[in-house]
């Protein structure tokens, strides 16, 4: 069941622990919510295909640990990513703050061929807000996101509206390119704009 | 235990030796492990206790209680039972404690679960295995050297799921230490809250194995309160996600908090390099990972060149499985038995046996998928476990049948100092300083305790220090290498030249058939209880073994008076 004929790309979930990273993947991939998900050890791997206007793109949706010490394998789960997805938690300033620290480890390992996008989660807790929109809209625009959004998976809030977004902004190519290094190759000679986006891929 | 017993488990451990002889696989010794890891238990203890650390080894520490065959049998009918299931529906046999004590059934019992429990009832440890495990559970480290073989095959076969909580007390040596001192500590620890409490809160609450005993929120309470204190206790690790995992097991077994604590700080101080894995840089996993994918590679060209291909990184997975200890995914009933091995051989080397085991039985499958995405979910979901058909035994003693010379610390202690050269050599190219730089930190308060892998048993003295000076100077860069080295040299000799040179015993295949003897004679002769003949028989019957033997040898001279005293009495 060799999906290569389809465009794939590798989307990572970062962000503070317990800020609904998981939630917010559950709710896009089987639109479901559950107040209580296993903590994520590590990574987990999900993937999705996406019908967008008359495109078909496959999402490789990366959910990563929360924890702080886990950062020390960030490095190895951002390789190759398309997307960066920093989440945060609308009723934690805390968790606002550190977002800081992502967007600068996704740059570090990703450079500028990276979409990042920062995602507000848990709107719905509205008497619990600590980080207003403005805020958030605020910290997106400095960071030079190409997405903010706020969301939540408890209502289903935004969260389809939110990958619709992200599937956007993916370079899209004709449906026969670039599944692996000989697509890569092959589409060096197209323009100049897919090689920087895509060279993440040869080596790093 | 008779003299009858004992001399057919000689037996049988000779008929194991000259087996695992013939079937040896590129020249290593399968008990190899089981012995380097024993050795780490017993010199933990000896450093632990300053009180032990004075007597030398003709002095042997008193074991509290002799714990007799009878007890044995009893508690292998009666105790933990609970988490007897039934062969053929698997569900739980009993409601309460108190029934699994009684082995009264549920009331609304299958007909498929009264059949096993009648079977349950009729069974019992027949006398090798018996005497086997008393053995084990009123000297474990001499009941380890003399028979390692024959340990190895009852552990293959899994401790009994009764005496598992007792079987690990011993081999985790938790029982000797002093339980008020643990007590107090453990209150006091938990007079205080950990900076992490509520993440802790929050994942033993939503993610733990549906282990026995920890299923309900009084249970889970105890856990996050046995987290908390172990944050404090080891600041430098504090609370990591994926401790719930390892500590779960233990509360299911001990179903006791302060056990359950003891057996983690234990863990944690016979598996030295073990903090790397959990600490705040979470440093050591890279030093993991790289050991383990240069066995990986050279083990499975193949499929390590198919991984490539698929553009794979065997991290994505290994994370999960090393810091959860495979909890995330593993079967529950493989949980004890994989715990049976990582007490006997070492946490590490079992880890990684295990992963090598996963990826070689899903070999055939994995080479046939082409894509990327399927290998990833296989690996990171619970039907990579499929390939033992939910059978623990299987699982074990395909585990237990791997070659081991690849895991042994020299292995591991050669990939340490490859690792360690290709990141000096790469530093200069490191992109990103920060995490590197936490990296050497955690490196450095770790390498130069992990190789002292204490070799008492390989009675080369000089390839134990060649091991230490290799250590210092690879890791030079700590400052307190030097001065540890030169205290565990002296440790080796004081522990070597307590053996007598020469030991020449012609049913035995080594030495330490008559030092295991020796050993045994002497605890339990100095234990205050001797609750039964059989006792008394088997400790004359082990003397005249010993002498025999030409077991020479002063302390056997002083046994011997205190036998007489004894039986006079």
């Amino acid at each position: 069941m060799s999906k290569s004929n389809l465009s794939k790309y590798k989307i990572v979930f970062l962000g503070e622990q317990n800020v609904g990273k998981t939630s917010l993947i559950t709710r896009f991939m089987y639109d479901t919510f559950d107040s209580t998900y296993a903590a994520t050890i590590g990574i987990d791997f999900l993937s999705k295909t996406m019908y967008l206007d008359d495109k078909t793109v496959r999402l490789q949706l990366w959910d990563t640990a929360g924890q702080e010490r886990f950062r020390s394998l960030i490095p190895s789960y951002i390789r190759d990513s398309h997307v960066a997805v920093i989440v945060y938690d609308v009723s934690s300033k805390k968790s606002f703050e550190l977002l800081d620290k992502w967007i600068e480890d996704v740059k570090i390992e990703r450079g500028e061929n990276v979409i990042i996008c920062i995602v507000g989660n848990k709107n719905d807790l509205t008497d619990e807000r600590q980080v207003s929109l403005q805020d958030g809209e605020a910290k997106a625009k400095a960071h030079g996101a190409k997405i903010f959004l706020e969301t939540s998976s408890k209502l289903g809030y935004n969260v389809k509206s939110l990958f619709k977004k992200i599937a956007k902004t993916l370079p899209e190519f004709e449906a026969a390119g670039k599944s692996g290094e000989e697509g890569a190759s092959e589409m060096i000679d197209i323009n100049v704009e897919n090689t920087t986006t895509q060279d993440g891929q040869c080596q790093c | 235990m008779n003299s009858e017993t004992l001399q057919q488990l000689l037996e049988l451990e000779a008929n194991l030796t000259k087996v695992s002889a013939l079937e040896a696989k590129e020249d290593s010794n399968q008990t190899e492990l089981l012995l380097a890891h024993l050795d780490k238990i017993t010199s933990q203890n000896d450093v632990n206790s300053p009180i032990k650390s004075s007597t030398s080894s003709d002095e042997l520490p008193i074991d509290a209680q002799v714990i007799s065959a009878d007890e044995i049998q009893t508690k292998f009918k009666e105790q933990g039972s609970l988490s007897w299931s039934c062969d053929q529906c698997h569900e739980s046999l009993f409601v309460s404690e108190d029934d699994a004590r009684d082995l009264a059934a549920k009331s609304d019992s299958k007909d498929c679960c009264l059949e096993t429990l009648q079977k349950y009832k009729s069974t019992e440890l027949d006398s090798l295995e018996l005497s086997f495990w008393w053995f084990f559970i009123n000297n474990f480290s001499n009941c380890v050297l003399t028979l390692p073989n024959y340990t190895r095959f009852m552990i293959t076969k899994g401790v009994p799921n009764s005496l598992r909580s007792i079987v690990w007390t011993k081999i985790l040596q938790i029982e000797t230490t002093e339980h008020d001192y643990y007590e107090r500590l453990y209150r006091s620890l938990n007079m205080d809250v950990s900076s992490e409490l509520k993440i802790i809160e929050n994942d033993v609450r939503r993610s733990i194995p549906g282990l026995t005993n920890v299923t309900n929120d009084s249970q889970k309470q105890k856990i996050v309160s046995v987290l908390n204190a172990f944050s404090i206790y080891e600041s430098h690790i504090g609370y990591c996600q994926g401790l719930q995992f390892l500590v779960s097991p233990f509360f299911s077994q001990f179903n006791d908090e302060i056990d359950c604590f003891k057996a983690l700080i234990q863990l944690f101080q016979v598996n030295h390099n073990l903090s790397g894995i959990y600490d705040h840089s979470m440093s050591g996993l890279n030093l993991w990972f790289y050991q383990f994918e240069e066995i990986f590679n050279d083990q499975f060209p193949t499929l390590s060149s198919h991984f490539q291909h698929l553009n794979i990184d065997l991290k994505m997975f290994l994370s999960q499985w090393f810091v959860s200890l495979f909890a995330v995914t593993i079967p529950v009933s493989f949980l004890p038995r994989l715990l049976d091995v990582v007490l006997m051989e070492g946490l590490q080397s079992t880890i990684f046996r295990t992963s090598l085991l996963l990826l070689k039985e899903n070999e055939e499958l994995l080479l046939s998928i082409d894509d990327d995405e399927l290998v990833m979910k296989h690996f990171l979901s619970d039907m990579c476990w499929c390939v033992f058909h939910n059978d623990e035994s299987e699982f074990t003693s395909k585990l237990m049948d791997m070659s081991v010379c690849k895991f042994t610390s020299a292995n591991l202690d050669a990939l340490e100092s490859q690792f360690n050269s290709k990141i000096n050599s790469n530093s200069s190219h490191s992109r990103n300083k920060s995490i590197f730089g936490k990296f050497m930190d955690g490196l450095k308060s770790t390498t130069s305790i992990d190789s002292y892998s204490s070799r008492l048993r390989s009675n080369s003295i000089a390839s134990t220090i060649s091991t230490i000076s290799s250590v210092s100077s690879v890791s030079s860069t700590a400052p307190s290498s030097p001065t540890d080295a030169k205290q565990r040299q002296q440790e080796y000799h004081r522990r070597s030249s307590a053996i007598p040179p020469k030991l020449s015993i012609s049913i035995s295949h080594s030495s330490n058939l008559s030092e295991g003897l020796k050993c045994l004679a002497i605890d339990s002769c100095q234990s205050s209880i001797i609750s039964h003949d059989d006792d008394l028989d088997l400790l004359s019957e082990m003397l005249k073994l010993c002498i025999a033997n030409g077991v020479e040898d002063p302390v056997l001279e002083k046994v011997k008076m205190r036998l007489e005293i004894r039986a006079d009495s």
